[in-house]
């Protein structure tokens, strides 16, 4: 690795220091909305799909884990998602969110 | 200038990126990354605020998420495409073919599939930076006509004109022109000119940039063109910023 690139994955570390509350919530926000379905609540499915988008987009540009899981999402939304499956979804959404919020072992 | 070494040489041209997306998380990263290597940034969160942002700033790429509030990304790439000839490169969470062919259908230039690294949206930017665009007047592709105001520049037949009307400059007179019309709104100091123009072979002192400065502007002001050049008092040149508000293609090329 350059010298050029460590200064970069530094940076990359610094932001995602800045904009993991984001991720957070958006990820909070996915979860409620995969376990609303799965209790046959109402949800804002519309919302629920474009956080989980936005998601499935940065996650993996920061480096985290999750953007697979946020496609698996958002596709599932999309086709319309049967209670279980939201329930399985909204699980591993929250074990995801539970990762991120963990500090990075040293 | 970069090495690699297994391709060589690498020129790094810096540029003015506007990034184009409405997760701020993403917009942060991406302005990071293209800042932290040298290319000048500005953010759009909206298409409706990226169309304006291009007018305004004329960035030399767009780096355009396809999913926006209030437009999506192929509506906003081709209006930029009615006044615009910015490289844009596209991005999206969607990876399918569909949407990879309908970008490059309505004038992206690249497209990347989210998520990607920073090293690699970089490296895709440079890339686009160092292709050469089509020139308007259908010419074969090459290094473009740059175009201020009544200004014309064409760096591959060496020719400037000013209203149409050839201006015969010298070899360092066109170079000066040269490097301040590739960085129209960049400042740059006389250390700076010397070794962009001069390079290795300079033996004089910093009036020596003066004078032919001066003769630029001379030859320039006869024509038609007065003031192209703007000192920057205790710094040194660039090109005037009323010639940029002039436009960069206000004139026909001659």
């Amino acid at each position: 690795m350059t010298t050029r690139d460590e200064r970069l994955a530094e940076m990359v570390e610094r932001l995602w220091v800045t904009n993991a509350h984001v991720a957070i919530a958006r990820l909070d926000s996915v979860a409620r909305g995969l376990e609303a379905l799965a209790a046959g609540e109402p949800a804002d499915v519309a919302g629920v799909v474009e956080q989980a988008h936005m998601l499935a987009g940065s996650l993996g540009m920061y480096g985290r884990p999750g953007s697979d899981l946020l496609k698996q999402t958002e596709a599932a939304l999309h086709a319309g998602v049967d209670p279980a499956t939201a329930a399985a979804l909204a699980v591993e959404v929250r074990a995801l969110s539970a990762g991120l919020e963990r500090p990075p072992a040293s | 200038m970069t090495y690699h070494p297994v391709v060589g040489k690498i020129t790094f041209v810096p540029a003015r990126v506007l990034v184009v997306d409405d997760a701020q998380e993403v917009s942060d990263l991406l302005v990071g990354t293209l800042g932290a290597s040298g290319h000048e940034t500005r953010v759009a969160g909206t298409g409706a605020a990226a169309e304006a942002a291009a007018r305004e700033w004329l960035p030399d790429v767009v780096v355009l998420d396809l999913t926006l509030p209030d437009l999506d990304g192929f509506e906003v790439c081709r209006r930029l495409r009615t006044f615009s000839d910015a490289y844009v490169l596209m991005l999206s969470a969607r990876g399918e073919e569909i949407d990879r062919v309908m970008g490059l259908t309505v004038g992206a230039d690249d497209y990347m599939t989210k998520p990607f690294s920073p090293r690699e949206l970089l490296a895709r930017v440079d890339a686009l930076m160092r292709r050469p665009r089509g020139r308007p007047d259908g010419a074969p592709a090459g290094e473009p006509l740059r175009r201020f105001g009544p200004l014309t520049l064409d760096p591959q037949a060496r020719e400037v004109a000013v209203g149409g009307r050839p201006v015969e400059t010298t070899k360092l007179e066109f170079d000066l022109l040269e490097v301040l019309t590739a960085h129209p709104r960049r400042v740059f100091s006389r250390d700076h000119l010397r070794e962009l123009v001069w390079g290795g072979g300079w033996f004089g002192d910093d009036h020596a940039i003066d004078v032919h400065v001066s003769n630029v502007r001379r030859k320039l002001a006869a024509a038609g063109a007065a003031d192209v050049v703007s000192t920057v008092r205790g710094v040194g040149y660039r090109l005037s910023p009323d010639l940029l508000a002039a436009g960069r293609t206000a004139q026909p090329a001659p």
